[in-house]
């Protein structure tokens, strides 16, 4: 694993953006794509830097970006993020726009209201007394952006799946042909809801840590070719706005300095293969990145 | 990171902060019980002041308002002889964009050793006992959904004197469980108190799934029957908006407690009301009135307890409150 290069498909560069790619270099990521609410940066010699554009502009979620214009100047494909959509038929004809340019959505699926819990909805959560986000938050908007997906014939992929359910709707789209592929965060691979025990606002995520049923699954995904990417998420807040009680932390944490680690601990547990991993870190996101 | 349950504790298992009844040994609970007994006059609004906190400053640090635990907060700190300094930050320093560490910075410059710590953030008195100066001790007065310890202090207090050992009981609890601070702090109480029978009781919008010790009903009468303690929680206005309950009316019939109701109790079953009353919604005014609930001797009752608690906290062995 040592050898293995990392092309992470989420990496978000954050107020310091050379200090960020300075430590993406030092572990081993050659390229690195950004969100769209984040501005274009030329990368370093050791990594790239690729960027999403923005689907509506400003992300406001009404106004079509000028997705063409978007596409000329490089980007690797349009998203969203977690802002919302005014409605769903700008999210369909966004996707619909997508399709007649050619260009790849990347889609982040979470409703919008149930999305707004802090916690997965179990007895960790519950004890804690934190407003808690159920597996649907996240596969209500996933079941609905996949029939978009069909409807329109977009080439889509899901990013950051966090629960068992999403493995399963993802294997069903796939099975009857979609063209959609779908990561998982390292950090849902190693980490479980029992992480946020003493409030810790380091793994205040979103999507949110869930059950140790729903880590296996995507454990599972990932080895079974159904989530077909691994990527970091990395989020390098500013400590004002992470340290602060839980649901008021920022969330997303920082994890490009674990990602090797952390395989290699999923690989020393069995839990997933070589050639899987190397899949889901290098092939698969090197063919969605272009390169 | 630790959890809040050890973060409360000395290395040799006293009390260094107060925030959860959560893990909270059998035998502190029964301490500060024991001890808020000795605070109890021989009259029921009598309290024996005693002095041993003089020289010691307490800060009341309520980020969301409320009158009533803080005065009785205020009083008790009173009367153990401390100085104490009520903030009202929820209109100061983090409306101005302060964070909660910056706030607590400033603070702790004042050289206090107690704050008493009400806030809307779960967890944001663990926050604080996590971040402070070592020598500065945290009582959580109530933080979001997560605890509300001195008031479960407060109703095992109450439910002891009136109806003995905690460990025999049946005890249902009704009302919004889900969205309740009070009712987790009772429930870890209760559980480590011995209690093997406890119900959560209400609909299925105010139920959680899991997470909290006791059986989930969400009817009335299976949820009561045979129980010595009901304990009805206050109804917030704003469930109604939330969309969680149709109204206060539909919420009375199916889950209010009346003199009749409670004959599906246990004969000489002891309600303890919420404070303050939805005369009509948690319970009706006749069962308010009547012998069969406790309201009035809660207030000083309440005062000693928290008098126990900042005593413990504060390092007070039992012997100099003779």
């Amino acid at each position: 694993m040592s050898d293995l290069a990392f092309y992470d498909l989420a990496c978000r560069l954050g107020e310091q953006p050379t200090q960020t790619l300075a430590l993406a270099e030092q572990h081993g990521v050659s390229a690195v794509l950004t969100p769209p609410d984040e501005g274009r940066h030329p990368g370093t010699a050791g990594t790239q830097v690729l960027a999403l554009g923005p689907m509506t502009a400003g992300l406001d979620g009404e106004q079509l970006s000028e997705m063409a214009r978007l596409q000329r100047s490089g980007v690797v494909g349009v998203a969203q993020g977690y802002a919302p959509w005014k409605n769903t038929r700008v999210q369909l004809n966004a996707m619909r726009y997508a399709k007649s340019l050619g260009i790849r959505v990347f889609l982040s699926p979470l409703d919008p209201v149930l999305g707004l819990g802090v916690a997965h909805d179990g007895a960790v959560a519950q004890r804690l007394g934190l407003e808690t986000q159920p597996s649907a938050a996240e596969t209500i908007a996933l079941a609905r952006d996949l029939q978009l997906v069909a409807e329109t014939g977009v080439s889509a992929h899901m990013g950051r799946l966090s629960s068992a359910e999403s493995v399963r709707l993802m294997a069903r789209a796939k099975r009857e042909g979609l063209d959609v592929t779908c990561d998982v965060a390292i950090s849902h691979l190693l980490w479980d809801e029992a992480k946020i025990e003493g409030y810790d606002f380091t793994y205040r995520l979103q999507p949110v840590l869930r059950s140790q049923d729903d880590r296996k699954a995507l454990l599972s995904g990932v080895e079974a070719g159904i989530i077909d990417a691994i990527v970091s998420d990395h989020s390098p807040w500013p400590v004002a706005e992470k340290r602060l009680p839980f649901a008021q932390a920022k969330p997303g944490t920082e994890t490009l300095g674990l990602w090797r680690s952390g395989i290699e601990r999923l690989l020393a547990e069995g839990s997933l293969s070589d050639a899987r991993a190397r899949e889901a870190l290098n092939v698969l996101p090197r063919r969605l990145l272009g390169l | 990171m630790p959890s809040t349950a050890e973060l409360q504790l000395t290395s040799d298992g006293r009390l260094r902060h107060f925030l959860t009844t959560e893990g909270l040994p059998a035998s502190l609970m029964t301490d500060i019980m024991d001890r808020a007994a000795r605070f109890l006059g021989d009259t029921p609004r009598d309290l024996k002041k005693r002095p041993v906190l003089k020289g010691k400053s307490i800060v009341n640090l309520f980020f969301e308002n409320s009158t009533r635990t803080r005065t009785t907060f205020e009083i008790a700190a009173k009367s153990l002889s401390a100085d104490v300094v009520n903030l009202d930050i929820s209109t100061s320093a983090t409306a101005k964009g302060e964070s909660l560490l910056d706030t607590l910075k400033n603070l702790e410059a004042m050289g206090a050793d107690l704050f008493v710590v009400r806030h809307n953030q779960s967890g944001a008195p663990h926050f604080i006992a996590e971040h402070c100066t070592p020598n500065l001790a945290i009582v959580n007065a109530g933080d979001g959904l997560h605890a509300h310890p001195t008031q479960a202090m407060l109703d095992m207090f109450t439910i002891r004197k009136h109806k003995g050992d905690i460990a025999n009981l049946k005890v249902a609890i009704i009302g919004d469980i889900r969205h309740s601070r009070v009712v987790r702090s009772q429930g870890h109480a209760l559980a480590g108190l011995g209690c093997q029978d406890i119900r959560l009781i209400g609909p299925g919008t105010l139920l959680p799934r899991q997470g909290l010790a006791g059986t989930l009903y969400d009817e009335l009468r299976p949820g009561i029957d045979g129980v010595d303690v009901v304990i009805c929680l206050r109804l917030q206005k704003e469930r109604m908006d939330a969309g969680l309950l149709p109204s206060e009316q539909e919420f009375h019939d199916s889950y209010g407690m009346t003199l009749e109701r409670l004959n599906w109790a246990a004969p000489g079953a002891l309600v303890l009301p919420p404070g303050p009353i939805n005369r009509g919604v948690e319970l009706d005014s006749a069962l308010a009135d009547s012998e069969r609930s406790v309201i009035l001797d809660q207030v000083t009752n309440g005062i000693a307890i928290r008098m126990a608690v900042l005593s413990m906290v504060m390092g007070v062995d039992v012997e100099a409150l003779a």
